[in-house]
Formats: structure tokens, C-alpha cells, sequence
């Protein structure tokens, strides 16, 4: 399903005006047809057959098509019908002519706060010039009072037309000062904004997209991005048939990286793309790119210490812990024996410190391969966490339907089931059970592991799987750890061609849940309605009838 | 025999109409809270409402008044039938927790068979209510909101066919429930076709409970048109959010006034 493009529209006053009058065209068109059906209002039965068969449906469809772009055609379409139809309701009932004339009142100021002052004026004078035509004389002190009550209305329609031309006076002025700003924002910004249309041609480019992708001594605006070397790690991106760094940004928040070649050097961008609709419903794209050749460097260089530094300390620690087995065997004294113990217990944590920094830098360095086949998820859980429990000092219960059979790596799924174990014993410092589910949802496995301990924040859930990540700098010294274990859990699992993700609730525990494909394939259903059990019965009907749903809960 | 069956498919559409209205009255209000008011719900709600009513209406005046009507009449509910009964199935199906829709891949034999049949069989009523139309004393104009939801409830299948298309088109297959509601409404303008023929012609006149119930049904059936179209066009945004929005922003003047309350303290 296409998802809803923001849209240039026309200013707020004017539309507003339109849908209303446009609305209150058709609300009059009923009420009088229905009435006259009945002939509540001594309407021939010709009229109300025209009411209703022409009248009605021509309101109903100005009524829709006035949602849409102002048109100069269909105001003076709709104008000139106003004024028809009001002038054959008067021809038909020349004794109720006044109230005709009253009923259009709404339609005189709408006419003038969408056309302007003139034509409103004209269009009442119009009105006044038809009632005095076709309808009867004045005559006694109810047609009095009518004229007064036109009076009154006419000046209130005069009124409604000042405040109008002021209001609009006003947003003109909103108007500029918030382009001036946008102008602004957009000169002093470090980002590169670059408009294009459908074919790619670029139509507005900021100072920093010249300054990021512009070639000396020419302009950005004017140049197709057909003639921009982007790439991605993939190869070259392809926009012959339309915009693919909009493909790519598809259901991304932060944008992708994108490289390009300047000279020898290779460039990486921080790129996203999402498209505008203008006002005359022409599809554009708005591009935005960042430099983040500085950003790279540093990562780089951060990973690159990380992997040599954890692979220096990888050397001793080993010597370390054989050194301490050795000496076990041969000291019997028992202080001497606990002190190897420590040794060896506390060698070993740090061995697992070392091991969790050299698979991410691995994983950052694209060194991880991580090959899927099917994986027996009930018989690894059930071997992986029947003594885990000992180990961990914390009972662990397994939950696994009989059979599951998951798109996995073996190796990489007990990485993370361990960590997720290890992560949930760590975070329930005050006990409780520690809870693995396995089950088969259509054609996927999820699998479950709960713990009852000090839970999260939903900002800190948002952010728990980022890499270095901690839920408090207190708790770094309470729980200890690196903050990069959700991290490879996230990694691996997207290796495995899956999806990683938690519910939490402060002082209550989490439940993280890992979905991975099931190798034997589901019963047929109908795509992308998966996530539709969460959803109300309203949002399941408009997808099922191809309507988009628009709402953003 | 005839009018005994009319009576019973129409109640029963009654009651299926009104309780597919009561469903989406109460998701609407379980929402509200939160989302605001969701157009294409609130429309949905009254075209089930009204034409639930018109039903109910009809099916009264054919069991216990003498109303009088042909085949054609419940030859038009049958022709609905199938796609509310598929429909009202999947619906018992996702409350008892089940899926709710069955996913047809592709445009199978039989679908495109289904099709053609049931385009062939509508254009033999069209033709075969034309005698009936022709056969008309006089045209009452209390006929006209009828006349007016037989294309307004076009309309709104031409809309939502385009809206099957594209789910077409974007998933290479059918949502089953998607179809059949759908379908509704096509078979809705036929059925209200044959109400005109019929009372055109004289087999019965029509009364004033049923003109006020239709003349709801035409807001409501605009309501339903311009929502559905608007939606499509992206011209319409559903669930206003309005209530999260001022939530957002008196969180967001909570965080101001804390910064500068901080601010002062600072200073």
C-alpha cells in the first residue's frame, strides 16, 4: 500500500471556505429535495426531480472536487450554478423568493472570501437584481421584515468579507515570514537538501548540498541526479525507473549511507529520501545528505582499536587461565587454592568481556557470515538451557512446542539465547524465574525470554539494542557489563534474516522475542496483513479494501 | 411465497447490517480516547445503520403488511448473498481468533468464471427490470433517495474496486474479505434498482418510515463516498489523533516551563 505523501496544499482560509460552502451546497440540496419529495415545501414535482437528480448530485460533486487543487474554472462554474439555481428556485416560488435569498447568503460570502470583495459583490447584486425580477412586491409587515432581515444579512455577509480580506492580509504575511525562515534554515543548514522531480531533474538545491555534491563552477539546479556516482555497498543505485534512494529510504528512519568518488577518495554520505506532492499534485522528491567522512573515520579507527586491543589481551589472558589450571594441580594449600580459584573465576569473565568486543568488532568490520539452514529450535533449546540454570544461579524454564524448525544459524542462535539468558539473570538481581518460550506463529518461530527483574523505560527499550548502550550510568557499576551484548543479539538476528524486539515495563521485567523464519513453509496468506490481530476492526476494513489508513497510532 | 422470502433475506440483512454497525460503533469508542474520530469508521457506522434500517423497514412491510414484490427482488438479495455470506463467515472466523481472511493468489479460473457470471446475471436483471420501469404509472417522487443510492452505491464499488486493484497489484492476489466487502455494494444498488422498479410499476407504494430511512441513507451513502474517495486520493486523513496531538504538546510545554524554571534556579 502507498504510503500517504505530505501535500503542498493551498492556504488554510481559502480551502477551509471552499469544503464548507461546498458542504453546506449539498446539506441544502438534500433538505430541500427530501422535503420537497414529500411535499412538505409545495415544490411541482418536475423541480423536485431536478432538485434531486441534478441538483444534488452537481453540489455532490463540487463538493469533492473542491478537496482537491483550486480551480479558476470551477469557481466560475460553481458560481454561475449557484446563481442559476438560485434564481430558478425564485422563478419557481416567486412568493418565497426572500427566503431564497436568504438561504443564499452563506454562498455570497463564501463566493467572496474565495474570489475576492468585486466578485462577491457582484454575485449578491446578481441575487438582489433576481429576487427583484422574480419575486412578488413587497407587501405588509412580514415581507418588511424580510427585506430588514436581507439588510441584516447582507451587511453581515459585507462584514464577513472585511474580516476575510484581513485574515488573509495576515496569513500572507505568516505566510512570508515563515519562508523567509525556512529560507534561512535551509541556507545556514549543515545538511544538503536537494529537491528533484519524478525524472530526476533537480529543481532546488541548498548551499550545503552544493558544497557536498556540486562540481566546481557548476550548479546543482538545472542537472539531472542521473549524473551523481552514487553507490551503495551493493553497486551503483539505478534511478532509470524512478528515484531508488526513495526505494531504499522505504520504512528507514535514519537514512542509508551512500558512497561516492571524489578523485582516489571514496566519500560516504548519510542519505534518506521521502517524496512531497505539490500543490498541483506533481510528485517530487526531497533528498537529504550529509558528509560523514569524519563520522567514518572515527568509527573506523574506534573498531579498529577495539578489535587489536581485544585481540592483545585475548594472548595473556589465555597464558593466564592455562597457568592457573596448571598451578591447581600441584598447590594444596587452601588460601593459595582459593586464590587460584578467583583467578581463574575472574580470568574467565574477562575472557567472555574480550570474546563480546571481538565479535563486534567482527560484526561492525562485515566479518560475520552468518549462514542459515534449517535448525531444530526445540532440540537446541532444550540442550542449550538444561543446566543453565546451575550455572547462572537461577531457575530457567523452557516452554518449547514440540518440533519448531527455523531458518537459522545454529551457532549464532545459541550466541544469542545466551546472551538473552546471561542478560535477563544479570538484570533481575532480586531472583525469579527466568522464562524461554518457543512457538510457531503462521510461518515464523518466535521465541520468548522473560525475566521478572527491573524492566525498562519504553526509551530505554527504544534504545537498548544500540551498541554501548546502558539503561542508567549508575547501573553500569550495580550490574556491570559493556553494553554491547543486545547489540550482537540484534546483529546476529537481522544475519538470520530476523527480527529482534522488546516489551518492557519498569520494576516489572522484560520479555525480548526473536522471530526468525520457520523452514517449513505456512499455509498461504494474505501479505502484508500479518500485523493486523493488533489493529481494530476499522483499520482491518480499510486495508482489506485497499484503502489507505492514514492514521499515525 | 415469494414475499415471505424477500421478508426473511431482508431481516436477516437487517440484523447482519446493524450488528456489523454495533462492531464498529464499539471499536470506534474503545478509540476515540486516543485516536479521535476515524471517518472512514463513522461512515462505515451509518451506512450500516441506515441501510440496516431500510431492511428492516422493507422486510416488516413484506411479512406483515402485504407488500407485494417479484422475483427480481429477491433474485437481487440472493445475487448479495454469497458475498455477505462469505464475508459475515470470516467476520465469526476473527472474532473466535482466527485469521479473518483467506489470501488468493493470483486471479484463479474459478475467480475470473465468478466474475464473469455474476456480470452476465446482474446485466439480465438490468434488462429484465427495464418491462417493470417501462410498465411505471407514475414516478413518485419518493423514489427518488432509492434512485440516488443505486449510483451513489456504484460509485462507491467503482471506488473500492480500484482499492482491489491495487492490493492486486502490490500483493499479486486478492484478499478474500476485501472482495466481498466490496461486492456489498454493487448488490446493494441492485437490490434498491428493484425497489424502484417495483413500486414504479405499482406493486406498492411507498411509505413514509422507509422515505425517511432512505433519505438518512443518502448523506450517508455521500458520507461514505466522499470518505472512501478522499482516502484513496490521500486528500482525507483517517484517525484525527487530535487527542495525542494535545498530549504531545502539553508534554511538550511541561519540558519548556522545566527548562526555564531550571534556567531561573541556574541563574
Amino acid at each position: 500500500m502507498p504510503a500517504t505523501s505530505p501535500t503542498m496544499q493551498a492556504a488554510g482560509g481559502d480551502l477551509a471556505a471552499r469544503r464548507i460552502i461546498a458542504l453546506a451546497r449539498v446539506a441544502i440540496a438534500v433538505v430541500v429535495t427530501a422535503f420537497a419529495s414529500v411535499e412538505a415545501i409545495p415544490l411541482p414535482p418536475a423541480a423536485t426531480w431536478v432538485a434531486g437528480l441534478v441538483w444534488l448530485p452537481l453540489g455532490a460533486w463540487l463538493w469533492f472536487a473542491e478537496e482537491g487543487p483550486a480551480s479558476r474554472a470551477r469557481t466560475f462554474v460553481t458560481t454561475v450554478g449557484d446563481l442559476l439555481t438560485a434564481s430558478a428556485a425564485m422563478w419557481l416560488l416567486p412568493g418565497q423568493a426572500d427566503v431564497v435569498l436568504v438561504l443564499c447568503v452563506p454562498f455570497v460570502a463564501a463566493v467572496a472570501y474565495r474570489s475576492g470583495a468585486v466578485t462577491g459583490l457582484a454575485f449578491a447584486a446578481a441575487l438582489f437584481g433576481a429576487d427583484t425580477l422574480l419575486g412578488t412586491p413587497p407587501t405588509g409587515s412580514a415581507h418588511l421584515a424580510m427585506h430588514i432581515a436581507q439588510a441584516v444579512a447582507v451587511t453581515g455577509t459585507v462584514l464577513l468579507i472585511t474580516r476575510a480580506l484581513v485574515v488573509q492580509r495576515r496569513d500572507a504575511r505568516s505566510l512570508r515570514q515563515q519562508v523567509r525562515k525556512s529560507d534561512l534554515i535551509l541556507a545556514q543548514s549543515a545538511e544538503g537538501m536537494v529537491l528533484t522531480d519524478e525524472a530526476g531533474r533537480v529543481l532546488q538545491a541548498n548551499p550545503a548540498a552544493e558544497r557536498i555534491l556540486g562540481t566546481a563552477g557548476r550548479s546543482l539546479p538545472g542537472t539531472s541526479c542521473h549524473g551523481q556516482d552514487l553507490r551503495t555497498d551493493a553497486g551503483a543505485l539505478d534511478c532509470r525507473t524512478g528515484c531508488a534512494l526513495l526505494a531504499l529510504c522505504e520504512g528507514q528512519d535514519h537514512g542509508v549511507t551512500l558512497y561516492r568518488h571524489v578523485g582516489e577518495q571514496r566519500q560516504p554520505l548519510l542519505a534518506s529520501a521521502v517524496p512531497l506532492v505539490d500543490a498541483r499534485g506533481r510528485r517530487e522528491v526531497l533528498h537529504s545528505f550529509r558528509d560523514i567522512t569524519h563520522l567514518k573515520a572515527a568509527d573506523e579507527a574506534k573498531t579498529m582499536f577495539l578489535a587489536t586491543a581485544s585481540h592483545e589481551l585475548k594472548t595473556p589472558l589465555t597464558v593466564i587461565r592455562g597457568f592457573t589450571q596448571v598451578l591447581r594441580t600441584v598447590v594444596d594449600e587452601e588460601r593459595a587454592s582459593m586464590a587460584l580459584d578467583a583467578i581463574e573465576t575472574r580470568t574467565k569473565e574477562l575472557s567472555a568481556i574480550v570474546d563480546r568486543l571481538l565479535l563486534s568488532s567482527r560484526i561492525d568490520a562485515g566479518r560475520v557470515d552468518v549462514v542459515t539452514e534449517p535448525v531444530d529450535v526445540t532440540a537446541l533449546l532444550t540442550a542449550r538451557l538444561r543446566d543453565v540454570g546451575s550455572s547462572i544461579g537461577r531457575a530457567v524454564e523452557v516452554e518449547a512446542d514440540p518440533g519448531l524448525v527455523a531458518e537459522a544459524s545454529a551457532e549464532a542462535l545459541c550466541t544469542v539465547v545466551d546472551h538473552l539468558v546471561d542478560n535477563a539473570a544479570k538484570y533481575s538481581p532480586g531472583g525469579g524465574a527466568i522464562t524461554v518460550r518457543a512457538r510457531s506463529t503462521d510461518d515464523h518461530v518466535t521465541i520468548e525470554v522473560s525475566d521478572h527483574g527491573i524492566g525498562m523505560t519504553p526509551e530505554q527499550a527504544d534504545r537498548c539494542f544500540d551498541r554501548f548502550w546502558q539503561a542508567e550510568g549508575t547501573d553500569v557499576r550495580r550490574f556491570g557489563g559493556t553494553g554491547i551484548g543486545l547489540y550482537i543479539v540484534r546483529s546476529l538476528v537481522t544475519g538470520m534474516d530476523g527480527h529482534v524486539d522488546v516489551r518492557s515495563a519498569l520494576g516489572r521485567g522484560s520479555t525480548f522475542r526473536l522471530t526468525l523464519q520457520a523452514a517449513v513453509p505456512a499455509p498461504a496468506r494474505v501479505p502484508g496483513l500479518a500485523h493486523l490481530a493488533e489493529r481494530t476492526t476499522v483499520d482491518e476494513f480499510m486495508h482489506q479494501l485497499g484503502l489507505p489508513a492514514g492514521g499515525t497510532s | 411465497m415469494i414475499p415471505l422470502v424477500g421478508a426473511i433475506l431482508n431481516l436477516v440483512l437487517a440484523v447482519v447490517y446493524v450488528s456489523i454497525g454495533t462492531m464498529v460503533g464499539m471499536d470506534l469508542e474503545k478509540q476515540i480516547r486516543r485516536r479521535g474520530w476515524s471517518h472512514f469508521g463513522v461512515s462505515w457506522l451509518t451506512i450500516m445503520y441506515t441501510c440496516g434500517v431500510h431492511h428492516l423497514v422493507h422486510g416488516v412491510h413484506l411479512l406483515a403488511e402485504g407488500r407485494q414484490v417479484g422475483g427480481l427482488d429477491v433474485l437481487a438479495v440472493l445475487m448479495g448473498l454469497p458475498a455477505g455470506g462469505i464475508w459475515a463467515a470470516l467476520r465469526v472466523e476473527a472474532a473466535r481468533g482466527g485469521r479473518g481472511d483467506r489470501y488468493i493468489a493470483g486471479t484463479p479460473g474459478w475467480l475470473r468464471a465468478g466474475t464473469v457470471g455474476m456480470a452476465l446475471l446482474s446485466l439480465a436483471v438490468a434488462v429484465a427490470v427495464v418491462p417493470w420501469l417501462v410498465r411505471a404509472e407514475r414516478l413518485d417522487t419518493r423514489l427518488l433517495p432509492n434512485i440516488l443510492m443505486v449510483v451513489l452505491y456504484l460509485a462507491v464499488g467503482g471506488v473500492l474496486l480500484r482499492g482491489q486493484l491495487r492490493n492486486l497489484t502490490d500483493h499479486g492476489g486478492w484478499s478474500t474479505s476485501g472482495l466481498s466487502l466490496m461486492m456489498i455494494f454493487p448488490t446493494c444498488a441492485m437490490m434498491h434498482l428493484m425497489y424502484v422498479a417495483y413500486a414504479a410499476a405499482g406493486s406498492f407504494a411507498p411509505d413514509s418510515h422507509g422515505l425517511w430511512v432512505d433519505w438518512a441513507g443518502v448523506p450517508a451513502a455521500l458520507y461514505f463516498l466522499w470518505v472512501v474517495a478522499g482516502l484513496e486520493t490521500g486528500t482525507l486523513r483517517d484517525w484525527n489523533d487530535r487527542f495525542e496531538a494535545i498530549e504531545e504538546q502539553a508534554s511538550l510545554d511541561i519540558a519548556t516551563g522545566l527548562a526555564r524554571t531550571q534556567q531561573e534556579v541556574g541563574a
